[in-house]
């Protein structure tokens, strides 16, 4: 174990050998304020269209970790390793990475979504947030799965927006459920996404330590970003072709803002 | 059990098999898709899956099981029912297909949205005008049932219901629902000859069905715009899945086994007799960019038939037919 341990990160080099946890912390924002989940429309998009979130659920996967020297550590696949980040449910936002080799990270990969191989698969993932089970149009949250077209939703927003509100819809609810893995056989609609974000500083992993990455998951840009969309031109997304322009803005929505 | 009088004692009991359940098609049908690596079919498997498929518990208010939209005696469609209802009188907007050589397929629904066997009921259990409940509910009905546990203990081991032993349940039932002793099968096996119009009806359906419609399973399952007029609901079918422009308004061409159970035909069920349906390819198709070029050939729009052509290729078409599918003992409800 860590005999002598001082405050600065870097004063005692990691053993070779050794394993430690890290924590990826999931914070979601609206531009500059926290996010609450209800029906008061305090927010304001691109658009300049103000609106309310009451659902936002992204799955988080095939976590990697970069070295200085550019080499990759990846977590393991399981279906353990797939994480649904709910902002209605504390307890998912704080993802902990076990085991991970003793060194200094600088960046972080992950994948938006829930990978092809994994997806083409849905018939034998029926363990953790990969199970179908709670698939329910009755929970407060609905389901991260599509039974009419096996797969699952990456990313969903809810909410509602005057500028939504019609006749058929008059409480302005609209609806962005981005999934669609490419496949099984060729499908155009594909929304998986994986982006690396740096950490501002070196991460070093070790035993005894729990160093915290903080992660900044502003939803304002599900709006915004190479299309700008708009909740009152189209307040339902589901498995469409422009499904992949949302899937495009949103993949830039995660910061590393600080690590602890 | 019930009383000494009786007028259907076939019906009292389950019938339990003389043998092992296992999967054993004919010589003359194609190797199956079905991975049965990951879900062998056995005996108490099976019979864990028929009694799921029957039960009512799978529906928010008990009211609805599988059978009532898949009736046996309607090859496991339901009878007379252009588009399903399920709970509530609630409509879909579909014709419900037959259950039936289900381990020839590899994706499922009009539109092929369902990919495995074992996700199939996902839908039918959470759709909410067709079963209306939670997966999460279901197995927890099931916990709490007297004869579950032990039914699932019986089939996998242990006591413990599970999402995956609850969906490979369902899927050996649904892989033992097979129809493979029509007139056609008989033939092809050697026990018997077509009639004279029989065989001048095959060779038509050869000409003119079987390139849509080959045998064995008579169907191709590939998904074609079969020149139908879209109505005011607009399914767009594959397209609504793929967002393919050659997609745009086509459906599987189902299988045309069993015609005679599973009326009304197409995705909506719009036509009731065959004739409806030979009627629809004479003088009913739509041009459009995605309709299927089968049925735009030389010019003409469709398939022409004589009289004569169409009573032989009635005559063909009734050799597809099964009564020992819609009969089968074994794949009828039990009484518990």
């Amino acid at each position: 174990m860590v005999a002598l341990v001082s405050c600065k990160k870097d004063s005692k080099d990691p053993e070779p050998n050794t394993v430690g946890t890290f924590v990826l912390e999931f914070d979601n924002v609206v531009g500059g304020s926290n996010m609450q989940l209800d029906t008061v429309q305090r927010y304001t998009n691109s658009s300049g269209e103000k609106f309310s979130i009451t659902s936002f659920n992204y799955f988080i996967s095939n976590v990697k970790l970069r070295r200085a020297d550019g080499s990759e550590f990846m977590y393991p696949v399981h279906d353990s390793t797939y994480f649904l980040v709910k902002e209605s449910d504390a307890s998912t936002q704080e993802v902990d990475l076990f085991n991970i080799p003793s060194g200094a990270y600088t960046h972080v990969t992950f994948t938006i979504g829930v990978d092809s191989a994994k997806s083409a698969q849905t018939h034998t993932n029926f363990t953790g947030v990969l199970n179908p089970v709670n698939h329910s149009n009755h929970s407060d949250d609905g389901p991260m799965y599509w039974a009419w077209a096996s797969g699952y939703i990456f990313m969903k927003m809810e909410g509602r927006a005057e500028v939504a509100e019609t006749a058929e819809n008059p409480y302005g609810k609209f609806y962005y459920h981005i999934g669609g893995f490419g496949g099984p056989t060729a499908n155009p609609i594909n929304n998986v996404r994986t982006i690396t974000l740096p950490f501002p500083s070196q991460v070093v992993i070790m035993p005894g330590r729990k160093p915290q990455a903080h992660l900044m998951v502003d939803a304002l840009k599900v709006f915004e970003g190479s299309t700008r969309l708009s909740i009152q031109e189209r307040p339902l997304v589901m498995l469409n072709p422009f499904s992949t322009n949302i899937s495009n803005n949103y993949k830039d929505m995660f910061m590393v803002h600080h690590v602890h | 059990m019930l009383g000494l009088f009786s007028c259907k004692p076939e019906k009292e009991t389950p019938v339990k098999p003389a043998e092992e359940i296992t999967f054993k098609p004919p010589s003359h049908f194609p190797a199956p898709l079905y991975d049965f690596a990951t879900n062998p079919v056995t005996t108490k498997g099976f019979e864990l899956g028929r009694a799921l498929f029957y039960e009512p518990k799978l529906s928010r208010d008990g009211s609805v099981d599988c059978s009532f939209c898949h009736e046996q005696s309607a090859g496991f469609t339901q009878h007379g029912h252009d588009v399903s209802h399920g709970i509530d009188d609630r409509l879909g907007k579909r014709n419900s297909q037959p259950i039936m050589n289900k381990a020839w397929q590899n994706n499922f629904f009009w539109d092929g949205g369902a990919f495995h066997l074992d996700v199939t009921p996902v839908n039918a259990i959470t759709n909410p005008v067709e079963m209306d409940e939670s997966i999460a509910n279901v197995l927890e009905k099931l916990r709490n049932d007297k004869d579950y546990p032990r039914l699932f203990k019986d089939a996998f081991g242990s006591p413990e219901i599970t999402s995956p032993r609850f969906f490979q349940a369902m899927a050996q039932f649904m892989l033992m629902c097979n129809s493979w002793e029509s007139k056609w099968d008989k033939v092809q096996q050697g026990e018997t000859t077509f009639t004279d119009v029989e065989l001048a009806g095959e060779a038509i359906f050869t000409q003119k069905c079987a390139a849509c419609h080959p045998a064995p399973l008579f169907t191709d399952h590939s998904f074609r715009n079969n020149g139908l007029r879209p109505t005011r609901v607009d399914d767009k079918g594959r397209y609504e899945i793929t967002h393919s422009p050659q997609d745009m308004y086509a459906f599987k061409v189902p299988s045309l086994r069993n015609w005679r159970y599973t009326s009304p035909f197409m995705h909506d069920g719009r036509f009731f007799t065959l004739d409806a349906v030979l009627n629809h390819y004479e003088n009913q198709v739509i041009e459009s960019h995605s309709l299927d070029p089968l049925l735009k050939q030389n010019g003409q729009l469709g398939i022409s038939l004589s009289s004569t052509e169409k009573d032989n290729l009635k005559a063909f078409l009734n050799t597809l037919n099964d009564e020992t599918f819609v009969k089968n003992p074994l794949l009828a409800s039990p009484r518990r």
